[in-house]
């Protein structure tokens, strides 16, 4: 998250400002990342979830002072969700 | 022991489960994103964007749909507006992705230096470069050579050549002169008309391959199948087609008769055919046709030189005529033997107009504009130009006359004083230049066409340039001569110009975009009533029969390739690795030998021959094959590139270098010459995907005769067949239920959809524009000429072509089946995987997980389909032996798709990613899947409309109904695979040929 007011904040502030006068993207760490063999349709997740879900699999990120991973991102704790919820599980909608 | 227990016993003792923790399972290494700063507007990451463009592969102008993922085109498809193509596309349309990202183009402006050798300038160097010597050169000689331009920029370049007091000359290899001047000779008018083959009830194609490359295959090949193809819910269904000509080519393989008169003496066949109707007063000719009575040929007087019975020839015309809708068509690159082309033109137009065809099938007026393509007389002229020092600067612009005209091009090509190239790629001619301008690739420029009367296509860059330092030459032109203004600015005056003559009162800012959105501006140009020409008496007279005399044991044919068309599609690696409709044959050239032939001369298939004409020579590797006349060799175009890229580059053999360099009486050129053949000894594999020339009975095609399937009650399954003796019924059942059973996922019983397939083979025409499409939109590994001899070629989408006929006197033939995934209901691949890789999925599926694959191939091995594909090396690693998609080819990928490594199976999805995505949008709005949503790449492409998609559950799908025809019927039914694929039987007028 970009905002706030102490030095840390202002800082990163800085860099959004001055990427936005250089026209030069600033580069961001990917965080969560899926492996290339798996398709993950945000979506359908939102549209079923609500568009407040984001935490389910990002966590907090508002109140974190560093994005970090807080679920696993593997295919147990993808199926664990599918099945306490009990929606498909086929392999062809995540692998294609 | 199972062989799943087998396979864990084996990974504890000998550290083979490396294997399975070598997959890739894991996060990814860090990865930084890079964001815009600015994101366009229309982008939305993961969804793609489609812009209309208009394709210029070669000159008939189809539309296009761009696939536009994350400001990257990745897929073509057709427009489903343009009236030229009807949202279909063939495999040169669809690769042309790959000339726009391949890996051979020429990034930045290149001089030659003192020394000959190339360096990189500045544009403006390279402007004022040429500036200077177009200065130099005024009033010593300067040409402007083209493509055929029909839109602004030729307009552009011919104001720019007046300018500066020079000539353009265009060029087409192909450019139909025989075809011009016969309609010039018959009716007075060198225009190419519209040939309405959706209209016509009976076809003669008088070797004219109206489905490879002559005028507009793809709208033509759509047009012929709903002529050709069986309806039974209409009394009148399916024309006849007769396909006449010395070799079964693609176009042949679809007619229900193949006639192969004398070489040369067709026009006559086609002058007798209509002295019976005529003389029989069979149709209602116009009042001056009656004159030529006396003037035609009887069947009986030219039923020797043709060798073919008058009988026949009788009948061919009552035939013709009694349909009341018979089309002839002419002039294709097939027949043009020489001088006399044009006369065969010529009475293959008496043929139709003594029908009453002229106005109905054959429609002057909304003429095609490939007539204005510069002829090959003109080409010859300008060559004899250049060697005669008259040619001070030569400007070449989308042609390659380096190849198509190799010999005398290049060596008049020394004497010219400076030669600019803008071509995008190291071509031959690009090569012996001396500026070279790269231009953009038409899927980044601004442009238009007019490919035919009252069709205004346009053309607007669908994504950014891919290498930023190349211009749009039209960019160059306007700088050149100090105008003012880019490109698109002088596009936009002519389209306002349009605007003022047909949408007059509306506001232009909304025409534009209007056409933009659309692809273009569509109306049916007005139909004009054309006469005999009077001196047509006198063109009669010309008529002779075959005379291919000469020197040289045999005579040959040169044919344009389906794929490669002049050799401009040979730097493509999926145009280079489909395998050619008819031979099969990937990566190479070869020349049809006819059994007989091959037997005489003891060849067997790969023996290398030596073909030599008086103007050259080429080394060709044999391929035996009965689609061609025993007297006849035929070799085809493409190959043989000096230069053109990696792909390109010295790959068998020029045919064009066996043809002569002067023009025929025609302003043609003549594509067949006498040769004689030495057998070199030399030997090659040929780098072939076929598996067996004939069907052998196995039930993988079924044909019917037109009768036969006419009397086909619905709920007859007349192919149904059952080799599993009945006591065995109760056995096969219990173990498709267990199969099913151990399943765990999934509802068998009905209410999850059941994907499904109908293909009509009665409609297929085996063009192949499904496999490419399957190339791109799965991300499939081109494997190279070396993989394929091994038949380790990757393509889930086949086309198989199995000739008929032959013996007891029956007419040899040929029937394409389109092979892929049948996605069984019971599948031999599934309970072969120990790892559960392949598996089947609740829709019917058989899914493959690449991430659980472990490569035992056992599922391969199991399938009796053989449409599974292993991928033995890394055809993604970058830089690596293997590499398919060398930057920036691997642009083009699929981001749906996973990219396959080494060691995994796979195969034929259905495009589940399609699929996937047809139901995660119908999720999104509240509804469920609805028939059409979903359509899979090769039925998406499918000029002929041949593929159906769907869901089987639901009986009123369209692809339900089909499954339930009567013609339909399964591959291999006898094994109680139970695919999900059903094929409806060819049907042919006559006797149903056996395999």
């Amino acid at each position: 998250m970009i905002g706030g007011s102490t030095p840390s904040h202002q800082a990163e502030i800085k860099k959004v400002r001055e990427a936005w006068a250089s026209k030069q993207p600033p580069q961001w760490i990917r965080i969560h990342a899926l492996p290339g063999f798996v398709r993950f349709p945000h979506m359908r997740h939102i549209k079923v979830l609500g568009t407040e879900s984001c935490a389910t699999c990002h966590g907090d990120v508002r109140a974190m002072p560093q994005v970090h991973q807080v679920a696993t991102l593997k295919m147990g704790w993808c199926i664990n969700c599918h099945v306490q919820r009990q929606v498909d599980r086929d392999c062809t909608l995540c692998h294609y | 022991m199972d062989r799943r227990r087998f396979l864990k016993v084996l990974g504890a003792t000998s550290g083979g489960a490396a294997a399975l923790s070598a997959c890739g399972i894991g996060p990814e290494p860090t990865e930084h994103l890079v964001p815009y700063v600015v994101p366009p507007e229309e982008q939305v990451p993961g969804t793609a964007t489609y812009y209309a463009t208009t394709c210029r592969e070669c000159a008939a102008g189809c539309g296009l749909h761009a696939k536009v993922r994350e400001g990257r085109v990745i897929k073509l498809e057709g427009n489903p507006e343009s009236p030229i193509n009807e949202g279909r596309l063939c495999s040169r349309g669809q690769a042309a992705l790959q000339g726009l990202y391949n890996p051979d183009r020429v990034t930045e402006p290149m001089a030659r230096g003192p020394n000959g050798e190339w360096q990189t300038l500045s544009w403006d160097d390279a402007v004022g470069r040429l500036a200077g010597k177009v200065k130099e050169a005024r009033g010593r000689g300067i040409v402007f050579l083209t493509g055929l331009e029909t839109g602004s920029f030729g307009e552009l370049v011919d104001t720019w050549v007046k300018e500066v007091g020079g000539r353009h000359v265009t060029q087409e290899a192909f450019a139909f002169e025989a075809l011009r001047e016969g309609n010039r000779r018959a009716f007075g008018t060198a225009a190419i008309p519209l040939y309405d083959f959706a209209r016509a009830r009976y076809i003669v194609s008088f070797g004219a391959d109206f489905m490879e490359t002559w005028l507009s295959p793809v709208g033509y090949q759509n047009g012929f199948t709903h002529a050709h193809s069986f309806d039974g819910d209409r009394d009148t269904s399916m024309a006849k087609f007769v396909f006449v000509g010395p070799r079964l080519s693609l176009t042949g393989m679809s007619a229900d008769e193949w006639i192969a008169p004398e070489p040369g003496s067709e026009a006559l066949l086609a002058l007798a055919m209509a002295q019976v109707i005529l003389a029989g007063r069979l149709a209602p000719a116009p009042a001056d046709a009656a004159r030529l009575e006396r003037l035609l040929p009887t069947p009986q007087h030219v039923a020797p030189s043709v060798g073919i019975a008058a009988t026949e020839i009788e009948r061919l015309a009552r035939e013709f005529a009694a349909s009341q809708g018979g089309l002839a068509v002419g002039g294709g690159v097939a027949t043009q033997y020489g001088d006399g082309a044009a006369l065969l033109v010529a009475a293959v137009n008496i043929l139709n107009y003594v029908a009453g065809q002229v106005g109905k099938t054959v429609r002057f007026g909304p003429n095609q504009s490939i007539a204005d393509a510069g002829t090959f007389r003109q080409l010859i002229d300008l060559v004899a130009d250049m060697a005669a020092g008259k040619v001070d600067l030569l400007l070449v612009h989308g042609v390659n006359p380096g190849h198509t005209l190799p010999a005398a091009f290049s060596q008049a090509l020394g004497k010219v004083g400076y030669k600019v190239s803008f071509s995008s790629y190291w071509d031959e001619t690009a090569a012996a230049s001396d500026l070279v301008l790269p231009d953009l690739h038409p899927l980044e420029q601004w442009g238009d066409a007019r490919p035919r009367v009252g069709i205004h296509a346009l053309q607007q860059p669908v994504m950014q340039p891919v290498f930023p330092n190349t211009m749009h030459t039209g960019d160059v032109l306007l700088r050149v001569s100090g105008k003012a203004g880019t490109f698109k600015d002088y596009l936009l005056d002519r389209w306002k110009e349009l605007h003022q003559r047909v949408a007059k009162g509306r506001e232009f800012a909304d025409f534009w975009t209007d056409a933009l959105q659309h692809g273009g501006v569509y109306a049916e140009g007005p139909t004009q009533a054309v006469r005999l020409d009077p001196g047509i008496a006198q063109l009669l007279g010309d008529v002779g029969g075959p005379a291919w005399g000469g020197a040289g044991e045999a005579l040959v044919i040169v044919f344009p390739s389906l794929a490669l068309h002049d050799g401009r599609g040979a730097n493509k690696p999926w145009l280079q690795e489909l395998p050619d409709p008819v031979s099969k044959i990937t990566w190479h050239a070869w020349v049809e030998v006819h059994p007989e032939t091959a037997a005489k001369w003891q060849l067997a298939n790969g023996d290398i021959l030596l073909l030599k004409s008086p103007h050259g020579a080429v080394r060709a590797p044999a391929w035996i094959t009965p689609g061609i006349r025993p007297d006849v060799l035929a070799v085809p175009t493409g190959q043989g590139h000096k230069a053109y890229g990696r792909y390109a580059r010295d790959r068998s053999f020029n045919a064009f270098e066996l043809l002569s360099g002067a023009a025929a009486d025609f302003g043609g050129r003549a594509f067949a010459v006498r040769v004689s053949v030495v057998k070199t000894g030399d030997h090659r594999r040929l780098a072939t995907v076929e598996g067996d020339a004939r069907e052998q009975g196995r039930g993988i095609i079924e044909v019917l005769s037109l009768a036969q399937a006419r009397e086909l009650k619905p709920g007859a399954h007349p192919f149904e067949e059952r080799e599993a003796p009945a006591y065995t019924e109760e056995a096969l059942k219990a173990w498709a239920e267990a199969q099913h059973q151990k399943a765990s996922l999934g509802d068998y019983a009905g209410t999850a959809p059941r994907w499904g397939m109908a293909i009509d083979l009665s409609k297929c025409t085996g063009c192949s524009a499904c496999v490419t499409a399957c190339y791109a939109e799965n991300n499939l590994a081109t494997v190279g000429e070396e993989l394929v001899v091994r038949r380790r070629q990757m393509s889930w989408m086949r086309i198989e072509r199995y000739y008929t006929g032959g013996a007891d006197g029956r007419r040899v033939g040929a029937v394409v089946n389109p092979m892929l995934c049948q996605q069984c209901g019971n599948a031999p691949c599934e309970p072969v995987c120990p790892v559960y890789a392949a598996y089947h999925t609740p829709d019917g599926l058989n899914g493959q997980v690449y991430n659980r694959c472990v490569g035992t191939r056992y599922c391969a091995n199991n399938c009796p389909y053989k449409v599974r594909y292993f991928n033995w090396h890394n055809f993604a690693e970058p830089g690596g032996e293997w590499e398919s998609w060398p930057d920036p080819l691997n642009m083009l990928l699929n981001p749906d798709v996973t990219v396959r490594e080494k060691g995994v199976m796979e195969k034929c999805t259905f495009c589940v990613q399609r699929i996937r995505g047809a139901q995660n949008r119908a999720r999104l709005e509240d509804r469920s899947v609805r028939d059409g949503d979903i359509t899979p790449a090769c039925a998406q492409a499918c000029p002929s409309e041949a593929i159906v998609f769907g869901d089987l559950h639901d009986k009123s799908s369209l692809v339900a109904r089909l499954a339930a025809d009567p013609r339909g019927y399964h591959v291999h039914t006898e094994l109680n695979t139970k695919p999900a694929i059903t094929y409806l039987a060819r049907v042919v007028h006559g006797a149903a040929g056996g395999a």
